[in-house]
């Protein structure tokens, strides 16, 4: 678990893959690896977010508070990214991300991440790419789930 | 008693000390014949019995020291005593005799008066001082928003300092010199009246221009006075605000400030000693220029025979004693008008109204009664002091016990009633009532016990955590001070005299009734409630934790700290958690340890012998070269540095994340770049000693998990073990004190309680890991019963000046713990946990409306926030838009 192998593993994760790779060890050197036993959260919702991770290993489930109950939206698998949103804007966690298996994460501090996307207007644009995506997703599940009630 | 100062001094030092005054005037008076006498009977001695002037004959006598009462100047003396009838030998002995009496006695008057007049002004600027800060405590809120501190404290200090030298010289000096200056003109006159008149001429010229040229002596006395109290109140907020002014870079423009506030200072100094030498100048011509008068004037007048020379020469030596005291007259009237202005500056300041009146803050050392009936607002506006309204209208009822949110943005209003409530703010219109009571009729002694009030910006003063917490129970002397540590009858005497009131200050001050307590456990369960309630209690717990075990063992057993550690290491495996310690073990490395840690295996007295600090001629650098580990730890400094400068180069933008590592120095980057280059290809034996120490103060602070530059091998790991014991034989004897080695069997005083403990170190990097060992730990403290002792230590931190070594948020949690803890009956929280994250507050806000709904404790609660989650736990919320209520509902 050296740096250099979190560097190269940072630079799979898509929202990295433009960032030169030089700045990809600051930013690994800046993180720190985490390991999650089956079961343990991730991240809570409704917390502070003040850090977000990347899977090296493993997967893990997000889930969020439904009216019905607490349902599980998406699983997630390696080098996929994970508590962004929360650093993004001053909000509290928007879902819980809880291993579904052992689970390596490197965890990359709020301001580290806020300085990467200061640096690197590519990693911004990726963001923004991301979040697109989410929203149109999230837009097009609300209109189903709207067709389906009426 | 009016609550406005006295604007004029000699009133304020008149009315305070009349009768001291008279009295130091009655000595003084007293004490001038024996001052005149003592001046004549050298030349009775002279005259007499040494020149033997009247003693003739060897049997002649005279009458020695006799005692008459009439005119100096002319005949028909009234005489009281014959005097002594004496021969040469024994009126020698007498008049000697008589002297020295005579300087006795006056030796003894002055000793009297300078004491008397000394202890006056000391007490009159006790008594200023005291009356100044007690001003202080009774401004009207807003006030404190205007002044800044260090004014007002200079002024205390420093300004009124010079008021008590004078204070004493009011009314009796300038009377003694009045005397003795009039003594001097009528004997003049009196010689010869064309003299006298001349004399008179210039004194009243002199008295009359020197003080008038002073007064631009004084207009710049005032300005230095003001410039400098500006300078101190600037230069304190470059202290407060250093660290905000450096990152900005503003540190130039202060620099830039300072130098434009020296230059100002200057000017008006260097303008005041020019003024004040050409003042002086002119008076010491005037003063020279009486006798030019003399002697041209009086020397023509006894030419022509119209003035008798023996009449001119009295007249030139009486003139001798007038400069003298009409100088000190003027320099007295000086100083007059120079404390008399600072005095008035003083007053300007301190002079706020209206102030909080005394009988409000009077001392109650009785329990106070429940306050009783709603709080009722009718048609409250406010306004802000640029006399924006904040809030219009306000028409509101809140019970007591009543349970109640306020809504609402920044600025819509919603903490203008939590303001209005705790009277930080008075409303421009409308009435706020408690019961049938007016709001602002309530003494504060009552209200600051009954009601609670939280900003988000508690102040603590300097001081441990206890103490802060402990402040808000300090309400009056409750228990007499220990014996032999009260008030003596002296203290107390003289804090009368200065109209200081008799508060023991080593009295028992904490109101253990309001805390629900009666002894020091009960308050001690307290402080753990509270604490819990806000959620701190984990906090202060790990500062427990993280205390050195020699700080402070007093009652408590080593043996009790052993019982804990296997304990803990019994339920560690047990609970199979084994794999979230690394545990201390004399044989292998410890990869959670930086390497200096590893080597020591153990705990250092003081930081000076931390990798970084070791001074360059330690003796501890040869204990490395044992077994070469010197130029293995050389070999991985180097390459940890490499590293660290190609990723950072030399300048680096990511100073942040440098700062983190703790590995280099982000300053000395570049240093670091040139020894690279330096001993790039060269041999250790040849490498510099510097460049050596450098390298290996950077691999002793590596650790690998921390780090993970993958640098360390099992060889390495390997040789550290080894080289423990012979760096244990190893150090040198006056460094064999400053290390205590971990010990199974043992308690480590230099380690902190955690480490003690654990007995290892939480291995980073496995999510829960903290989690699960502290409330392990917990638990098994808790049944040891150690729990409140490691609190207690963790209470005892210092959390520095206003708590700026606390978080935010926690002095935001300690200082409603504070509140809590003296139990109001009414408790307005104003944002006041505004800098936590919302699910810790929600569980804060939980726990208060339990305990607020509980029988035993029973409050109201008025939560001010703009967070719509918090507002819904309550029973009613009251919403607010731009300063309006707009909603009142009762959720249910």
């Amino acid at each position: 678990m050296s740096l250099e192998e979190d560097a190269l593993l940072l630079a799979k994760v898509e929202l990295f893959a433009n960032v030169a790779p030089r700045r990809l060890k600051l930013l690994a050197l800046a993180s720190s690896r985490v390991l999650f036993a089956p079961g343990q959260d991730l991240c809570v919702e409704g917390d502070e977010g003040y850090e977000a991770f990347i899977l090296i290993s493993g997967e893990a489930d997000v889930k969020i508070k439904t009216p019905s109950g607490v349902a599980t939206v998406a699983r997630l698998k390696r080098n996929d990214i994970v508590g962004e949103m929360a650093i993004l804007r001053d909000m509290p966690r928007n879902a819980t991300v809880t291993a579904a298996s052992d689970v390596t994460t490197l965890r990359i501090g709020k301001q580290d991440f806020l300085n990467l996307m200061k640096e690197f207007p590519e990693v911004t644009v990726e963001v923004m790419r991301s979040l697109a995506e989410r929203l149109a997703r999230t837009t097009s599940e609300l209109a189903n789930a709207r067709a389906a009630k009426a | 008693m009016s609550d406005r100062m006295e604007r004029n001094l000699f009133k304020y030092i008149w009315s305070h000390s009349k009768r001291q005054q008279v009295w130091i005037l009655c000595i003084v008076a007293l004490s001038m014949p024996t001052y005149f006498l003592a001046f004549d009977i050298p030349k009775l001695i002279v005259n007499g019995p040494i020149q033997g002037k009247g003693f003739e004959t060897p049997d002649a006598t005279q009458s020695v020291l006799p005692i008459s009462i009439g005119n100096p100047f002319g005949d028909g003396s009234l005489t009281l005593f014959e005097g002594f009838e004496l021969d040469r030998m024994n009126a020698l002995i007498a008049l000697s005799m008589a002297f020295l009496g005579y300087v006795v006695v006056n030796g003894m008057f002055k000793l009297y008066i300078n004491t008397y007049k000394g202890r006056l002004g000391e007490r009159m600027l006790r008594r200023l001082r005291y009356q100044l800060v007690d001003r202080v405590l009774r401004f009207p809120f807003p006030q404190y928003r205007r002044v800044r501190s260090s004014e007002i404290a200079t002024m205390i200090k420093d300004e009124v300092d010079p008021l008590g030298g004078f204070i004493g010289e009011a009314f009796a000096t300038p009377a003694f010199l009045v005397g003795q200056a009039l003594s001097a003109l009528i004997f003049i006159m009196l010689q010869s009246w064309v003299l006298g008149m001349v004399t008179l001429g210039i004194l009243v010229l002199q008295t009359g221009l020197i003080p008038k040229l002073r007064v631009r002596l004084r207009q710049l006395a005032l300005q230095r006075q003001l410039t400098a109290r500006d300078l101190s109140g600037r230069v304190s907020e470059i202290v407060d605000g250093a660290t905000d002014i450096r990152l900005n870079d503003g540190t130039n423009f202060e620099r830039s400030d300072i130098a434009d506030r020296l230059a100002r200072i200057f000017f008006i100094r260097f303008d005041f000693y020019q003024w004040k030498f050409m003042v002086k100048f002119i008076n010491n011509f005037l003063a020279q220029f009486t006798p030019f008068v003399f002697y041209l004037g009086g020397g023509i007048l006894a030419i022509r025979g119209s003035l008798d020379i023996g009449q001119l020469v009295a007249v030139i030596a009486a003139y001798k004693d007038l400069p003298g005291p009409v100088k000190e007259l003027i320099d007295w009237d000086y100083q007059r008008l120079d404390v008399q202005v600072k005095y008035l500056q003083v007053v300007n300041a301190f002079d706020v109204t209206p102030l909080a009146p005394a009988i409000s803050q009077e001392v109650k050392s009785e329990n106070v009664k429940s306050l009783v009936g709603p709080i009722a607002f009718h048609q409250v506006s406010a306004t802000d002091e640029s006399g924006k309204s904040l809030i219009t209208g306000l028409d509101l009822s809140i019970g007591l016990h009543e349970e109640v949110a306020a809504l609402g943005a920044t600025g819509d209003g919603a903490e203008v009633v939590g303001e209005l409530i705790a009277r930080l703010i008075s409303p421009s219109a409308g009435t706020i009532n408690i019961g049938a009571t007016a709001l602002a009729a309530i003494p504060e002694w009552h209200t600051g016990r009954r009601i609670g009030y939280v900003g988000a910006e508690p102040f603590f003063a300097h001081g441990t955590a206890r103490d802060a917490l402990l402040s808000g129970l300090r309400h009056a002397p409750f228990r007499p001070a220990p014996e032999g540590k009260g008030m003596t009858p002296l203290i107390v005497r003289e804090a009368k005299a200065s109209g200081n009131p008799v508060l023991d200050r080593h009295a028992s001050w904490i109101d253990y009734a309001a805390a629900g307590a009666t002894n020091d456990q009960d308050l001690a369960d307290r402080i753990t409630w509270v604490l819990r309630i806000v959620s701190l209690e984990e906090d202060f717990y790990a500062f427990g934790l993280r205390t050195k075990l020699a700080d402070d063992t007093e009652g408590e057993s080593e043996e009790m700290f052993l019982n804990a550690r296997r304990i803990f290491l019994e339920r560690l495996t047990k609970d199979d958690n084994a794999a979230d310690v690394e545990p201390f073990d004399v044989t292998r490395f410890n990869s959670q340890m930086t390497i200096f840690q590893n080597l020591v295996f153990g705990a250092v007295a003081s930081t000076e012998l931390l990798p970084n600090e070791i001074p360059s001629d330690s003796p501890l650098w040869k204990t490395l070269e044992a077994g070469g580990l010197d130029s293995k730890l050389y070999a991985l400094g180097r390459e940890a540095s490499a590293v660290i400068v190609d990723l950072f180069g030399e300048v680096s933008d990511n100073m942040k994340i440098l700062e983190r590592l703790d590995l280099i120095d982000p300053t000395k980057l570049t240093e670091y770049s040139a020894a690279l280059g330096k001993t790039d290809g060269v041999d250790f034996a040849a490498v510099a000693n510097a460049d050596r120490q450098r390298f290996i103060r950077v691999a002793l602070s590596y650790s690998e998990p921390r780090h993970r530059l993958d640098l360390l091998d099992d060889d390495l790991r390997q040789a550290v073990v080894d080289s423990r014991i012979t760096f244990r034989e190893n150090l040198p004897p006056e460094l064999a004190s400053e290390f205590s080695f971990h010990d199974a069997d043992q308690i480590n005083p230099f380690a902190s309680l955690q480490d003690n403990i654990l007995f290892g170190r939480i291995v980073d990097g496995r999510a829960g890991a903290v989690d699960r060992i502290s409330a392990l730990l917990r638990e098994i403290l808790e049944e040891l019963d150690l729990s409140y002792a490691v609190l207690e230590r963790g209470l005892k931190y210092e959390i520095g000046s206003g708590g700026r070594r606390l978080s935010l948020s926690q002095r935001q949690q300690l200082g409603l713990a504070r509140v809590l803890l003296r139990r109001p009956e009414f408790l307005i929280v104003n944002r006041g946990l505004n800098a936590l994250d919302n699910r810790t507050v929600e569980k804060v806000v939980q726990s208060i409306l339990e305990i607020a709904h509980s029988e035993s404790e029973k409050f109201g609660v008025l939560w001010i926030t703009s967070t719509e989650t918090q507002a819904s736990m309550f029973d009613r919320v009251l919403k607010f838009s731009r300063g309006e209520l707009v909603s009142d509902e009762a959720v249910k």
